[in-house]
């Protein structure tokens, strides 16, 4: 019986969603017309396709920050216990970072830090 | 001197770690990468790409010959022999992958450099899928894998189909992503350790593992596109540049497919009776949808999607196998399948268009392209003299040697192999017997060089000489 309230929680999860549908289904009168087919956005008016090339420079600022966040979040753990690993350890958290600058060095020769 | 004494202490580390593979793979990844930033010959780069993965072949058959047993501390890796040698082989067809496909990698796109870095990544993710020793660090190899893939696929950028075989690949692959790593954090639940061997420690438990497992066999059938799970694999198939398709299709096909069996041929007992009736569902599967719908497909590239769909239902026989016996079948499949495959694809990515009227009368336009083309489909047919044959029979052989009472299965898969051989031969057929339509296809020029065909006469040698003496490849494995 030790999974009994395991089992419990997903029937009663799938009940929750099979009925809120059914009784939306049952309860609501049901209405198309072509405004409501148009995808909402804050009750402004749409206007024009999607289908176009963006510009994602932004992006390419959060992915080289994520590189920095990971490297810290790796760095607090050895630096906790940095004096009891020892010299080997200290090598080894240089490969890593160096792995880590030549990623920005890619970046940077690729011209991604230049915003234009 | 402290200094000295650490620096001994280093390069010992480094003797005894002997993760030289993976450590290779990836620091050769690391410097294609750098490369593409200072050198603008594209010569020279696919020369250091070659050297990168001779490198690498050199360095596993180094540690193949000084190395009997390394287990890595922690259980993270485990280097034995036969992941060893199976690892040399996938190097093996990726150097002939990439010293086939240059050209064509050459002409997709500007970022040379950064294609063989991404194929070398992936390559990187196949060492640590043939070494495992933990489901943490197969997780790894499993994304380490298909990260690369999915951009892979997506390389000729300004082709919409290219990108939604790209987008396609990435949400499915990150779907079952999930359901591996649910199935291991059951796993864990339950055992308390990433190990993958699996004996609860309390037998209460079983039923935990046994979901884990299942979780984890879905997400490898979707990996190698077995059949309920092979939706994906004929539209990436299509969508993605074929020079890319002839990658997913072989190597990286194979080094999922190692990764299943290592896994489920040692933990299946987990999952008990319902095992071999799980797997026969799967493989008659395979059969049916890969070779039914092959037979009606109208581009090349989908049927041989199908094909290969087909092709893994016959891989998965080996999963019935013990484990002192399924080294021979998978060798030889391995072989057999990813240098046909390897084959087919190079020489269509040559092609202006893959449907079945551009090729009428190939063989009088293309004498020699024809004859490579229709001996690697003879291969994957299973015709005798040609290495597919050989797979084949060392799958059945091994299987009913085994399992007397599976020889079920077994006509079954030759029967399905016998239908799989009309769509082969299909193509043959229009090759040979057919005249063109018109003649406005003639007019585009193929420019091949000569090292291309000299290469393609190689693979052809290969197939053959594996036809004919299959124990050639094992041999190496045994005694040497």
């Amino acid at each position: 019986m030790g999974f009994f309230s395991l089992f419990l929680m997903i029937f009663s999860g799938l009940l929750f969603a099979v009925l809120s549908i059914l009784v939306s289904k049952i309860l609501v009168k049901n209405s198309t017309n072509f405004e409501k087919a148009l995808p909402y956005e804050c009750g402004v008016e749409s206007l024009g396709i999607l289908n176009f090339q963006q510009k994602i420079g932004y992006y390419f600022y959060a992915l080289i920050f994520l590189i920095f966040e990971v490297e810290l979040i790796f760095l607090y753990p050895w630096a906790v216990v940095a004096k009891s690993l020892g010299f080997m350890a200290f090598i080894e958290i240089m490969i890593f970072i160096f792995i880590l600058f030549l990623g920005l060095l890619y970046a940077h020769k690729k011209n991604v830090l230049t915003w234009n | 001197m402290i200094f000295y004494n650490n620096f001994t202490y280093i390069c010992s580390k480094f003797r005894t770690q002997s993760m030289n593979a993976i450590l290779s793979t990836g620091i050769f990844g690391i410097l294609m990468l750098l490369v593409s930033l200072f050198m603008k010959n594209k010569r020279a780069t696919h020369t250091l790409a070659l050297l990168a993965v001779m490198s690498i072949g050199i360095v596993n058959y180094q540690e193949m010959y000084n190395i009997v047993y390394v287990s890595f501390p922690g259980n993270f890796f485990e280097f034995d022999r036969f992941s060893l040698y199976f690892f040399e082989i996938l190097v093996a067809l990726a150097f002939i992958y990439i010293a086939l496909n240059t050209k064509s990698l050459e002409d997709m796109n500007a970022h040379l450099a950064e294609t063989y870095s991404l194929i070398l990544f992936s390559m990187c993710g196949l060492a640590i899928l043939c070494f495992y020793n933990n489901l943490l660090s197969m997780f790894l190899g499993i994304e380490m894998l298909s990260l690369p893939l999915y951009i892979l696929a997506a390389l000729d950028k300004h082709n919409l189909n290219c990108i939604e075989a790209s987008v396609k690949y990435f949400l499915l692959g990150a779907f079952t992503t999930g359901f591996l790593l649910l199935g291991i954090a059951f796993i864990y639940g339950s055992n308390g350790s990433f190990g993958i061997s699996l004996d609860p420690m309390n037998s209460s438990y079983s039923f935990l593992i046994a979901a884990g497992l299942l979780l984890i066999f879905i997400s490898f059938a979707f990996k190698v596109s077995a059949a309920p799970f092979h939706f994906w694999a004929p539209d990436v198939y299509d969508g993605a540049p074929t020079v890319i398709t002839g990658f997913m299709a072989s190597i990286s096909k194979m080094g999922a497919l190692y990764a299943f069996i290592k896994l489920f041929l040692f933990q299946s007992k987990m999952l008990g009776p319902t095992f071999p009736i799980l797997l026969s569902f799967l493989i008659i599967a395979s059969f049916i949808f890969g070779n039914i719908t092959a037979l009606f497909q109208q581009s090349i590239k989908r049927m041989l999607a199908y094909s290969s769909i087909a092709q893994v239902g016959f891989m998965l026989l080996i999963l019935y196998l013990n484990p002192n016996q399924f080294q021979e079948p998978l060798l030889m499949y391995t072989m057999a399948y990813s240098v046909a495959n390897i084959c087919i694809f190079a020489i269509i990515s040559k092609l202006p268009n893959y449907s079945f009227q551009y090729f009428n009368g190939f063989a009088k336009r293309q004498p020699f392209l024809a004859f490579a083309l229709s001996l690697s489909l003879l291969s994957l047919a299973g015709i005798p003299l040609t290495a597919g044959f050989m797979s084949k029979f060392f799958v059945l052989k091994e299987l009913l040697l085994t399992h007397v009472n599976l020889i079920w299965l077994a006509i079954v898969a030759v029967l399905f192999s016998v239908i799989s051989i009309s769509y082969y031969l299909k193509l043959i057929q229009v090759m040979y017997f057919k005249s063109p339509e018109d003649t406005t296809t003639f007019s585009y020029q193929l420019n091949l060089s000569q090292t291309f065909k000299y290469l393609l006469l190689i693979i052809c040698i290969i197939i053959i000489y594996f036809g004919i003496f299959p124990f050639t490849l094992f041999n190496f494995y045994y005694f040497f």
